[in-house]
C-alpha cells in the first residue's frame, strides 16, 4: 500500500508538468487574466480576388496596399491590434474556407463579393451579421437587400462598390463611342474592341435593348411577354451580330480584357473599376475611363460588384468584437470618402458620403454607371454568382450563341426557360 | 522576407481560440497516453511486427477519436484529426523501412528515408498545416528580393530549390534504369554503363537547373551575365572546385576513369568506385581502404591502368634454384606448374625464364597472365606454393645464403 502510495505521485508528477504550461497559455490567451486586455491581438481576414484564376504579386501587391490604408487607420484607434490578410482567388475561397472553418482556424473576417458572401451564409461560414443603429444609417438600404436572406439575416456589411465602365487607349480613341452604334462603327473604322463571353460581364448590353425586365421576370418564374421575350431576341442578335466585326471580339475572361488593353492589341473594352488602379500603373495617362455606351433606346445595365466584410465563425469573443469595430470602423463616413478619394477605384456604400464628381472623371463615370446598375441590383439578387443557373446559361447558351452554333431565337428561348427552372 | 516573418509570427494568434487550445489539448492527452501505453505494449508477448504497428497506430488512432467526438460538443475538430494523420503517416513511414528491407539493400533503405521520403513527407506536412492557417497562394506571391530586375517571388524560390533537390536526389533511378536499358540493348560494358548512369544524371541536373532558372523568371541576359561573373568567381575562388568538375566529365568522355576501372595508386592496385563531381573514390583490396582521389590528379599526372583495353594483367614471381638443377629442367617444371593453378590463364602461356646466377642460386622468374587485376597478390600466393610443392616433389632445392666462417691464422697488425 505504501509502495503505491508513493508510486502515484511521482507517475503524476510529469503529466502535470507537461499540461501546466499548455494551462498556463490558456488562461492566458482566453481572456481569463486582468492583463488580457493590454495583450496583442491578432484579426485574420480572409480576401478573396474577383475575376483572378491565379493570384499574382501584382494583384496582391494593389489590394494589400488598397487595405493598409484602412488597417493603418484602424491601428490608430487600437495599436495592440494587428491585422493578417490572406488572399484567395475567388473560385478558392469557399473550399478553404471550409478547410479552416473545421480546424477552428476560419478568419475573423471576410472580405468577398455579395454574392459569395450569400452563398458563405447558406453554407454556415459566416455569421449573420448584426446591425446596429449606427450601422443601419451608414448602409444603403438597396445594397443591403443584396446581402439579405430569406430569413432577413446579413451575409455582410456592404464595404464598397465597384461599377462596370468602359476604359480604353487614349493613343487610338480621341473621343469614346457613347452609343452602340459609335462602338460599331468605330470598331468597322479599326478599333480593336474586346469583350468576354461572360454573361454578367455583357449583362449591361440587355440594358441597351431594353431586355432586363424580361431577364427579371425570368429569374422570378414568370413568363416574360412577348414585348420582353422580343428585347431579349433582339440583344441575343446584337451580341452575336457583333462578333461578325472583323476588329470585335469576344474573350474567354476578364483578365484577358485587362492585358489586351495595357499591351495595346485593344482599344476598348468593358471594365471593372476594381481593375483600375492595375491599369493605371501599366497604362499610365494613356487609360482613358467612360460610362457604357447607351443602346438604341435605352440605357446599359452594368454590373456594380458589390464588397461585403462577413464575420467568420471561429472567433474568440475578443476577436469577434474586435472584427464587428473593424467592420463599423470601415463604413464609417470620413473613413469611406477618404477610401474613395485615396484609390479612387470604387465608390463608398455609406450613402451619406458625397462623390466630388467634378474632381475625377473616373469617380464621375462610377457614379454614372453606379446609378444604371440600379437596375441590375434585382437580377443579382435573384441570381447571383454560385447559382446553378448561371453556369448553365452561360454553356448551354452564351457560348454556343457567340460561337455561331446557336440562333438568338432559340438561345431566347433556352435562356428564359434555364431562368425560370430555378424557381 | 519581413513579411513572411511577419506571417509566421501572426499564426500564433490563433492561440487566443479555445477550440484551437482544446485541439492542442487533446493532442497532448493522446502523446501522453501513447508514451504510457509504450512499456505495456513491449511487455505483451505479441509478434514483432504486430507490435511494432500496435506501437505506430495507437497515440494517431487516439488523437483521431478525440478529434470524431469534439464536434459532439460543438467544437472544431479539423486541426487534431489533421495532425492524428500526419502523424499515423510518420509512423507508417517509419515503418515502411521494415517492408522496403525485403526488396532493397538496407544503405539503399535508408538513403530513400532519409534523403526523399522522410524530407518530402515532412514538407507536405508544413504545406498542409500552413494551409489550414492562411492562402498558400498569397504567401506563394510574396516577394523575396530582386535579381537582375526581376522580382523573385517566394512561391518560386521554394518550387525551384524543390525541384532542385528531386533533381538531384531523385535524378539516380531513372538515369540507372536508362543506363541498364542501353546495356541490356547495345550491350556496352560494365564501366561504360556506369559512366553512362553517371553523364545521363549531370545532364538532367543540367538542364533542370537551367529549366528552374527560366521558371524563377531569369531572362537570358540575366543568365548570361551570372555565368560572366560566375567566369570570374572560378578564376579565383572555386578553380579548384571548378577544375575537378570540368576533369570528372573529361574523364568520363574519354573513357579513361570509369567506375570498375582498375589502377595502380602508389603500387598497389585500386577498383574505381564512383566518379563523383570533386573526386574520385577507389578501393585498394589490400587494406579495404577507401581513397578519395580529386579528379584533376587523373587529369594531369600519369596513372597506370590494367583495364583500359582489357583487363588481363601480367604478373610475375621469382624463385632461386640449386646450381645442381639443369636450368631447362626448372624452367619447364615452372611453366607446368604454373598451369596447375585454376586462376592462371592458359593463353596467353606462362613463361620461365633464368634471370641471373646468383651467390647461392640460380634465379628464375616465372611469368604468366592473369584475367582480374584485383586478384594478382592472392593468384601470386597461389603459384608460389604450387612452385614449392612440385620443387619438393622434384626433389629440387631452393638453396639459401650460406657463409663459412673460419679464424684468421695471422694476427692483423
Amino acid at each position: 500500500m505504501m509502495g503505491r502510495r508513493l508510486v502515484q505521485p511521482v507517475r503524476l508528477a510529469p503529466l502535470l508538468k507537461r499540461l501546466l504550461p499548455a494551462a498556463t497559455l490558456a488562461a492566458l490567451l482566453t481572456g481569463c487574466m486582468p492583463a488580457r486586455r493590454n495583450l496583442p491581438l491578432v484579426l485574420y481576414v480572409a480576401v478573396s480576388i474577383q475575376d483572378e484564376g491565379k493570384l499574382t504579386s501584382e494583384t496582391a501587391s494593389s489590394f494589400r496596399k488598397r487595405f493598409e490604408v484602412l488597417v493603418r487607420e484602424f491601428r490608430r484607434i487600437h495599436p495592440n491590434v494587428l491585422v493578417q490578410v490572406a488572399l484567395y482567388p475567388e473560385r478558392e475561397l469557399v473550399p478553404q474556407m471550409r478547410l479552416r472553418d473545421w480546424a477552428g482556424l476560419g478568419p475573423d473576417l471576410i472580405l468577398t463579393g455579395a454574392e459569395q458572401a450569400n452563398g458563405l451564409l447558406q453554407a454556415g461560414l459566416v455569421d449573420p451579421m448584426p446591425l446596429n443603429s449606427q450601422q443601419r444609417s451608414n448602409s444603403s438600404t438597396a445594397l443591403l437587400q443584396r446581402v439579405r436572406n430569406h430569413r432577413g439575416q446579413l451575409s455582410g456589411q456592404p464595404l464598397v462598390v465597384f461599377p462596370q465602365l468602359a476604359c480604353y487607349d487614349r493613343r487610338s480613341i480621341r473621343v469614346p463611342p457613347t452609343t452602340l452604334d459609335e462602338l460599331l462603327e468605330s470598331s468597322a473604322a479599326g478599333m480593336d474592341v474586346g469583350l468576354t463571353i461572360d454573361l454578367r460581364q455583357l449583362l449591361w448590353t440587355a440594358g441597351d435593348f431594353n431586355a432586363m425586365p424580361g431577364l427579371v421576370a425570368a429569374a422570378r418564374g414568370r413568363q416574360p411577354t412577348s414585348a420582353q421575350h422580343q428585347a431579349i431576341e433582339t440583344w441575343l442578335t446584337w451580341l452575336q451580330q457583333a462578333n461578325n466585326q472583323q476588329r470585335f471580339s469576344y474573350y474567354p475572361d476578364q483578365i484577358s480584357l485587362r492585358d489586351g488593353l495595357s499591351k495595346g492589341y485593344l482599344d476598348w473594352v468593358s471594365c471593372n473599376s476594381a481593375e483600375l488602379e492595375l491599369l493605371r500603373k501599366r497604362m499610365g495617362p494613356r487609360l482613358g475611363v467612360t460610362p457604357l455606351p447607351d443602346g438604341p433606346s435605352h440605357i446599359p445595365t452594368p454590373i456594380s460588384r458589390l464588397r461585403v466584410m462577413a464575420l467568420g465563425t471561429n472567433s474568440s469573443p475578443v476577436q469577434r468584437q474586435m472584427a464587428l469595430a473593424l467592420v463599423r470602423f470601415s463604413i464609417g463616413p470620413l473613413v469611406q470618402r477618404s477610401l474613395t478619394l485615396q484609390n479612387l477605384s470604387f465608390l463608398p456604400s455609406n450613402p451619406r458620403v458625397g462623390v466630388p464628381v467634378l474632381s475625377s472623371a473616373a469617380l464621375q463615370s462610377m457614379v454614372i454607371s453606379r446609378q444604371q446598375a440600379m437596375a441590375t441590383d434585382q437580377l443579382l439578387a435573384d441570381l447571383h454568382s454560385e447559382d446553378v443557373r448561371v453556369q448553365a446559361l452561360q454553356e448551354q447558351v452564351m457560348v454556343p450563341l457567340l460561337f455561331g452554333v446557336l440562333e438568338p431565337k432559340s438561345a431566347a428561348e433556352q435562356m428564359i426557360s434555364i431562368l425560370r427552372t430555378g424557381q | 522576407m519581413r513579411d513572411l516573418i511577419q506571417e509566421a509570427i501572426g499564426w500564433f494568434g490563433y492561440l487566443e481560440r479555445g477550440q484551437v487550445l482544446l485541439q492542442l489539448l487533446g493532442l497532448v492527452i493522446a502523446l501522453v497516453i501513447a508514451r504510457r501505453l509504450r512499456p505495456w505494449l513491449v511487455a505483451r508477448r505479441l509478434r514483432r511486427r504486430w507490435r511494432l504497428l500496435l506501437q505506430a497506430m495507437v497515440g494517431p488512432v487516439l488523437a483521431v477519436l478525440l478529434s470524431t467526438a469534439l464536434p459532439l460538443f460543438d467544437q472544431s475538430f479539423g486541426l487534431l484529426r489533421l495532425i492524428a494523420l500526419l502523424w499515423l503517416g510518420w509512423n507508417l513511414l517509419t515503418l515502411s523501412s521494415t517492408l522496403l528491407r525485403r526488396w532493397l539493400p538496407q544503405d539503399r533503405v535508408h538513403q530513400l528515408q532519409s534523403r526523399l521520403l522522410r524530407p518530402l513527407y515532412l514538407l507536405l506536412a508544413t504545406l498542409l498545416l500552413i494551409n489550414k492557417v492562411d492562402s498558400i497562394r498569397d504567401l506563394a506571391v510574396i516577394q523575396v528580393g530582386q535579381l537582375f530586375g526581376v522580382s523573385i517571388e517566394l512561391g518560386k524560390v521554394f518550387t525551384a530549390l524543390l525541384v532542385s533537390y528531386l533533381l538531384l536526389v531523385g535524378s539516380g533511378p531513372p538515369a540507372a534504369a536508362l543506363a541498364w536499358l542501353a546495356q541490356k540493348f547495345l550491350g556496352i560494358s560494365e564501366g561504360s554503363r556506369k559512366a553512362m548512369e553517371l553523364i545521363l544524371r549531370y545532364s538532367v541536373v543540367g538542364v533542370g537547373i537551367l529549366a528552374l532558372a527560366f521558371h524563377v523568371g531569369l531572362n537570358p541576359t540575366a543568365l548570361l551575365a551570372v555565368a560572366g561573373g560566375l567566369s570570374v568567381g572560378l578564376g579565383f575562388g572555386v578553380k579548384e572546385v571548378f577544375s575537378n568538375f570540368v576533369s570528372g566529365l573529361w574523364l568520363l568522355f574519354e573513357g579513361s576513369v570509369r567506375p570498375g576501372e582498375v589502377l595502380m595508386i602508389d603500387g598497389d592496385p585500386c577498383e574505381v568506385r564512383k566518379l563523383g563531381l570533386r573526386a574520385t573514390l577507389l578501393w585498394r583490396d589490400r587494406d579495404n581502404a577507401e581513397l578519395l582521389i580529386p579528379n584533376q590528379t587523373f587529369f594531369t599526372e600519369a596513372a597506370t591502368t590494367y583495364t583500359a583495353s582489357d583487363r588481363m594483367r601480367r604478373s610475375q614471381v621469382s624463385v632461386g634454384a640449386a646450381y645442381r638443377h639443369p636450368p631447362a629442367e626448372v624452367i619447364a617444371l615452372l611453366e607446368a606448374t604454373a598451369l596447375e593453378v585454376p586462376r592462371v590463364l592458359r593463353q596467353p602461356a606462362p613463361k620461365g625464364l633464368l634471370l641471373s646466377y646468383g651467390d647461392s642460386a640460380i634465379n628464375y622468374a616465372l611469368r604468366f597472365w592473369i584475367a582480374n587485376p584485383m586478384d594478382n597478390v592472392g593468384i601470386c600466393s597461389e603459384v608460389n606454393q604450387a612452385i614449392w610443392e612440385a620443387f619438393q616433389r622434384h626433389q629440387i632445392e631452393i638453396p639459401f645464403p650460406q657463409q663459412v666462417q673460419y679464424e684468421v691464422p695471422w694476427q692483423p697488425h
